[in-house]
């Protein structure tokens, strides 16, 4: 596998020295820097790359840009594959775009080898923001994985990115909701961020069940937490004014619920929800009505259990 | 390439536990607001709950445990059946109990208890207190003449929060 490795990465430099342009070739830092490659010294690459680059002959060549953000790539996955804000990544990416920019269109095969080295630093973008995307961590996640979003759409503008958007958004909202219930008191900002990642979600897919769920439950939980939070001292001037923020944010809460319960009306998280919604409105009824639904799934649920179990 | 794990539904609070502690801060308001006999100044300060009700029950254990009625701590009772010698200083009624309410007044009556309930027209059975939902909003009905009977002085802030029978 390494020699594959090797031999690979011997071909690609090979094939792009052959198209380099003959002042770069003559520059010796430039030469030494694709036999450090050979060589798996990446320090040594990395240095005489950056010491042929500044020789303006070389630097004037969108090949030698080129060059430069491979022997970075390789850099980045040698030394600093783990780091998620590798400098060596950015640097090969910097260089990447700059040799695209310098590119004449005729060039289509030079082109197609930026992107493809472009499109392997967005994957590690993307999977170093999906591997880090926790409570403790989130704000580098995002901007890495904002980078990877911001490549793709650069190479592959047709590409539809918006599965990838929604699930990352999804993903990040459960972080903040779990931020926002550690602490609700310190962190009203964390709910913003929340909704924001909600409501790019919906925008994207306004028929998300999970975000028209998640956004109701969002503000359902704001409501009861603003009654739960008060103290037994509240006096009955302040509950009043509670109860009608209360009764507001229910209210918010009841549109994205709906449309949940509508795209999936078999759903038993969203029944309840409805039903709890209802509940802190006051309107017993109508709650006790989506309990009924909810009993009335859970039996069918049991039902076909025991059907599937006579099978 | 990596995938983000999503937990796709977040998780719900309680809404009857939300509603109950509302009640509980209500009761609490009435302790301050409301004068009991002399006879009641001392000892615990009793509050019963009559019927199935275990949020409100649970709340008031946690009132209970945080704060007192002035001097007098509080004393949580889930009720089963009414007793004519039975003290209570707050008696709240729950809406599966109420056709045994006549019951309770009968034998509760001019007791230092404040009978509190939760359904439309209670205050013309005989409740002091009655919950009720105005715009989706939990308020109080409030017979002075009720409160009065059972011996309890109300006072004018609490009046003046209470809503109006239609």
């Amino acid at each position: 596998m390494i020699k594959r490795h090797t031999y690979l990465l011997g071909l690609t430099l090979w094939c792009v020295l052959a198209c380099i342009h003959a002042s770069a070739q003559q520059n010796p830092d430039f030469v030494a820097a694709f036999n450090y490659v050979n060589l798996k010294q990446a320090d040594s690459a990395r240095a005489r790359i950056d010491k042929a680059i500044k020789d303006s002959a070389v630097a004037k060549e969108a090949q030698s840009w080129y060059v430069r953000g491979f022997i970075y790539k390789y850099y980045y996955t040698s030394k600093e594959v783990n780091n998620q804000s590798s400098p060596a990544r950015a640097e090969a990416l910097r260089s990447l775009r700059k040799a695209l920019s310098m590119l004449p269109d005729t060039s289509k095969e030079l082109r197609g080898s930026i992107h493809a080295n472009m499109k392997f630093i967005a994957a590690k973008y993307h999977n170093d923001a999906a591997k880090s995307l926790d409570t403790s961590n989130y704000q580098l996640p995002i901007k890495n994985f904002e980078m990877y979003m911001e490549i793709m759409r650069q190479i592959e503008p047709n590409m539809n990115l918006k599965p990838a958007e929604i699930e990352f958004n999804l993903a990040l909202s459960t972080i903040y909701t779990s931020l926002y219930q550690a602490n609700s008191r310190t962190r009203s900002n964390i709910l913003e961020l929340d909704k924001q990642a909600l409501n790019k979600v919906l925008k994207l897919d306004p028929n998300s069940v999970t975000a028209n769920y998640n956004m109701g439950i969002l503000y359902y939980n704001q409501a009861v937490y603003l009654i739960n939070n008060s103290d037994f001292d509240t006096p009955l001037t302040s509950l009043n004014g509670i109860q009608d923020d209360q009764v507001l944010l229910f209210k918010k809460s009841l549109p994205f619920t709906e449309k949940a319960y509508e795209l999936d009306p078999k759903k038993a998280e969203t029944i309840q929800a409805l039903s709890g919604i209802y509940f802190g409105l006051n309107e017993y009824d109508k709650s006790k009505l989506f309990q009924e639904k909810l009993d009335e799934l859970k039996k069918e649920k049991i039902e076909q259990l025991k059907k599937d179990n006579q099978h | 390439m990596g995938f983000f794990l999503v937990s796709a539904f977040q998780q719900r609070e309680d809404a009857a536990v939300m509603n109950a502690h509302q009640k509980a801060i209500f009761l609490y308001n009435f302790t301050k607001l409301i004068e009991w006999p002399t006879d009641y100044k001392s000892g615990n300060f009793v509050i019963g709950v009559y019927g199935s009700y275990i949020p409100l029950v649970n709340e008031l254990n946690k009132l209970a445990s945080t704060k007192t009625a002035g001097t007098q701590k509080f004393e949580i009772k889930e009720v089963a059946s009414i007793e004519a010698a039975a003290k209570y200083h707050i008696l709240f009624v729950s809406t599966d109990k109420m056709l045994q309410f006549a019951d309770v007044t009968s034998k509760l009556k001019g007791h230092g208890t404040l009978l509190v309930t939760e359904k439309e027209g209670m205050t013309k059975k005989g409740s002091a207190i009655n919950f009720v939902v105005v715009e989706n909003k939990i308020k109080f009905q409030l017979s002075k003449a009720n409160a009065e009977k059972q011996q309890l002085k109300v006072s004018r802030d609490l009046e003046a929060f209470a809503v109006k029978e239609e």
